[in-house]
């Protein structure tokens, strides 16, 4: 049984409190079906809720342990509210991209200090990735970007960063 | 400018609940849809070293969908996303599989009841779409076709505090 493509229909109400309703679709639908799916169902909901529409989206589910060893027990001490914050310079001079690494590794934090410890192989290679870029078979090298598409430079900064409990 | 790809990982601690997610944006003029899984898979490969958690082992790829055409799509005053239309409908194996609409519009849910109003035009529409489909059937997570609905009532979400 595979795991099916998700539509994520984005809500805001008169109060400016967000809501998300989430409609699955086969995976044997072509991305244009996926897209008219998109709008569609976007349509419904707009008819039948006060709230206004702010964003629609289609999920893909993607297996990432294909080519990947990931570890498949969390250690005993991790907490997803000890986080790592990265921020990235883009190619766009002061559009930024900012985001968060939930249980970020400890060790990689730099004694007495809030930074990510840079010297770190592990952290060294991750930021060499992100500002290198990804290779990709027919697209040749894929930066990440932000949020508005500008692809991502150099790492500004790193710093431990927790949750409010 | 388009907005971007968002690739979106799920990460998990000790916990039983313990449970966050992370994203990552990419371009949306890739061509193949490939590349996206590549770029998801490399950029775990590496993050993974770095977390004390772990990765749920499916991310999700999120496209935007264009609804600068949408109709009806205007924003009400006495709009709460906390007043839920939960729909709750069956798969052919009987699963039930629930869709809430945030911030239900009151004038749907019949008088004196809890109950929506199925004969309103526009849920009628819904029903319809969601149970024969729009070229294809609409389904539960695991893929399995969603072919009735059982129940749709009105539902109150607890209000959040505000501190």
């Amino acid at each position: 049984m595979a795991r099916a493509v998700s539509i994520v229909v984005n809500v805001v109400d008169a109060k400016g409190k967000a809501s998300k309703t989430r409609i699955f679709a086969p995976t044997t639908m072509t991305v244009a079906q996926v897209q008219t799916w998109g709008v569609a169902v976007a349509g419904w909901i707009a008819d039948l809720s006060q709230a206004q529409v702010t964003r629609v989206s289609v999920c893909l589910p993607v297996d990432i342990t294909v080519g990947n060893t990931l570890k498949t027990v969390a250690n005993a001490l991790s907490d997803v509210g000890q986080k790592a914050l990265f921020i990235w310079n883009s190619v766009l001079a002061g559009f930024k991209l900012k985001f968060n690494m939930p249980a970020f590794d400890e060790s990689k934090i730099t004694a007495n200090d809030e930074t990510v410890y840079q010297a770190d192989a592990a952290v060294a290679a991750f930021v060499t990735a992100v500002e290198t870029g990804f290779s990709t078979t027919n697209d040749g090298t894929v930066y990440i970007t932000n949020s508005r598409g500008n692809n991502v430079d150099t790492l500004d900064y790193a710093v431990e960063k927790f949750r409010n409990i | 400018m388009a907005l971007s790809v968002e690739i979106v990982y799920t990460v998990k601690d000790s916990t039983p609940k313990g449970e966050s997610q992370m994203s990552i944006f990419v371009p949306v003029g890739l061509t193949n849809i490939l590349s996206y899984l590549e770029v998801a898979r490399s950029f775990v490969g590496f993050a993974d070293f770095l977390v004390s958690g772990k990765f749920l082992g499916i991310a999700e790829i999120c496209f935007g969908v264009d609804i600068s055409g949408l109709a009806n799509n205007t924003l009400d005053a006495n709009s709460d996303v906390e007043e839920i239309g939960e729909f709750i409908f069956a798969t052919e194996d009987n699963n039930p599989v629930i869709v809430n609409v945030p911030a239900i519009k009151e004038d749907i849910v019949l008088a004196n009841s809890h109950q929506i109003d199925l004969a309103n035009a526009n849920v009628a529409s819904f029903v319809t779409g969601m149970t024969t489909g729009v070229a294809f059937q609409p389904t539960d997570i695991g893929e399995r076709d969603i072919v009735n609905l059982r129940t749709a009532t009105e539902r109150f979400r607890n209000s959040g505090s505000t501190k």
